[in-house]
């Protein structure tokens, strides 16, 4: 935890574990696939003029597979965001210079006064 | 003596001693073999064989099993060919006498017997519900139309609709024809076929019952499907003149056929006329042609001593000669091409039915009744799922099936 008052690009970029993860976050995706995974069995039904229902064991097959894509989906999101930020993070380390602290600044400081003119 | 080596070395090392069955005499002489020595394989009767066929290779189970590309490459289709693998078709003029004498010619062949279609294959459904009940909730642009409904009002507006509905009935049943041959070997019979269908078309066109858009609609439909089957091998007609026929009409007494003015002198004429002027001089271009007086009925044995004479194998030596070039396949793997698109793609075949016409108004119905048509149809006991899916008639064990049946009807 640096000053507030100052910006440190290092820092933003540091996993400082203080966020917790919403409730739905780590869910969200393997139930989006699952819910997909299901449809599909469904429609496919729909399609083939069974009733939606019927062959519930494709139901829970294709909802386990669209359960494990999301899953896995939503792990390599993950890992590409963990990358990226490493990778921004090894640049900033290696050009310090290109990135200087920088004091935060408020609207205040940077918008003028209204003066209407009319 | 040279002489007497010559010859020798002739038959030992000459093209006929290798081959069991030299094709033509010429070839025969040529390998320096006596023209006895010339195998023939003819269909062969029962009586003539001594005994019931016997397969040499158990039959392709095709009602119950996929036949696609994967199966192709391990059961092969000409293996369980044989001198009676023949697709023969009964053709006549009504109440001749086909039914009879086609199901004695298959039982003495030992060939699959196809009986002639009609409108019950349409309208009874899977689980025997008699989808014409429904008549009174539908509008009548979408109302049933058979064979009874045409004797009794040939002009009605749905008799197009009916015809083209028989047509693609045959084409159908002649697909299933195909089938059962290519993957048994068995010969089929079938009563009339689709190729012959144009004839009734033409006779209904020339009474004036269906319109001349119709008939081309009818036409561009028969044109645009035609083609995918394979001619039968060959064509029995049943020669009855028109007294006769109204004579055998009155005497098979059915209340539809007796009562119909359908049945007059002129219709009976057009359709021999054309059976005989068109479909016989047409398809005798690739099918052997058998033609019988039958105005008295006539023996089947007779018919089939015929049969046994003829030669089928005899055109097989000239790949350009027309007749019976839909059975010529070089190669093996284009049988099963064959084989497979009749038992695995018959949806395919039958898509081919959806040809676009929109100017024949008594061929289309209007948005209103085909929405009301669709809600009674579907929702008529066993229409509402796919056959063997639907609660309401006692299929049971739904939750967990999966099975769906080879080309039924959906």
């Amino acid at each position: 935890m640096g000053d507030p008052a100052v910006y440190d690009p290092l820092e933003i970029l540091t996993n400082k574990g203080t966020r917790q993860p919403t409730f739905l976050s780590p869910i969200w995706n393997p139930m989006a696939g699952a819910l997909a995974g299901f449809g599909a069995a469904l429609f496919t039904n729909w399609g083939f003029r069974k009733p939606i229902l019927s062959g519930i064991q494709k139901h829970i097959l294709f909802t386990i597979i669209g359960g494990g894509v999301g899953y896995y989906l939503d792990n390599k999101r993950n890992e590409y965001l963990a990358k990226r930020d490493a990778v921004l993070r090894h640049y900033v380390e290696l050009h310090p210079e290109d990135f200087p602290k920088t004091n935060r600044k408020k609207y205040a400081d940077v918008l003028e006064s209204w003066v209407p003119v009319r | 003596m040279t002489a007497v080596f010559r010859v020798g070395l002739v038959r030992l090392v000459g093209r006929g001693s290798t081959a069991p069955a030299p094709a033509t005499l010429l070839q025969a002489q040529t390998n320096g073999l006596p023209a006895t020595f010339m195998q023939k394989c003819n269909i062969s009767g029962r009586t003539m064989r001594g005994g019931p066929r016997c397969p040499k290779v158990p039959p392709y189970p095709y009602k119950t099993k996929k036949y696609n590309v994967f199966s192709a490459i391990f059961d092969k289709t000409t293996k369980r060919f044989d001198e009676n693998t023949k697709v023969i078709c009964v053709e006549g003029p009504i109440a001749a006498g086909k039914t009879k004498f086609a199901m004695e010619l298959a039982a003495e062949l030992d060939m699959q017997y196809y009986p002639a279609v009609d409108m019950d294959l349409i309208y009874i459904n899977p689980y025997g519900y008699d989808m014409r009940k429904l008549d009174p909730e539908l509008p009548p642009s979408c109302r049933s139309y058979d064979i009874k409904n045409f004797c009794a009002d040939p002009k009605h507006p749905s008799a197009a609709a009916f015809q083209i509905r028989m047509y693609m009935l045959r084409f159908s049943q002649y697909v299933d024809a195909l089938q059962h041959i290519l993957s048994t070997g068995q010969g089929v019979v079938t009563e009339r076929s689709p190729f012959s269908d144009f004839v009734f078309m033409e006779a209904m066109f020339r009474q004036g019952y269906i319109s001349r858009g119709a008939r081309s609609v009818y036409n561009d439909v028969r044109q645009n499907t035609i083609g995918e089957l394979l001619k039968p091998h060959l064509v029995i007609y049943l020669d009855v003149p028109v007294d006769v026929v109204q004579k055998q009409i009155k005497a098979r007494n059915l209340e539809h056929e007796v009562k119909s003015k359908v049945f007059s002198n002129a219709y009976l004429t057009d359709l021999e006329v054309i059976y005989k002027q068109q479909y016989l001089k047409d398809i005798a271009g690739h099918a052997e042609l058998l033609i019988y007086d039958w105005s008295a009925g006539g023996e089947t044995e007779v018919v089939v001593e015929d049969i046994e004479r003829i030669n089928f194998e005899q055109y097989e030596s000239d790949p350009h000669n027309k007749k019976m070039i839909d059975w010529r396949f070089p190669l093996e793997t284009e049988w099963c091409e064959a084989r497979i698109k009749y038992c695995n793609e018959k949806s395919d075949l039958m898509n081919y039915f959806n040809v676009p016409r929109f100017d024949v108004p008594e061929l289309l119905r209007s948005a209103e009744d085909g929405k009301v048509w669709r809600d009674v149809w579907y929702n008529a006991p066993g229409m509402k799922y796919r056959p063997g899916y639907n609660a309401d008639v006692g299929d049971t064990g739904l939750l967990t099936k999966l099975k769906i049946g080879i080309n039924e009807p959906f």
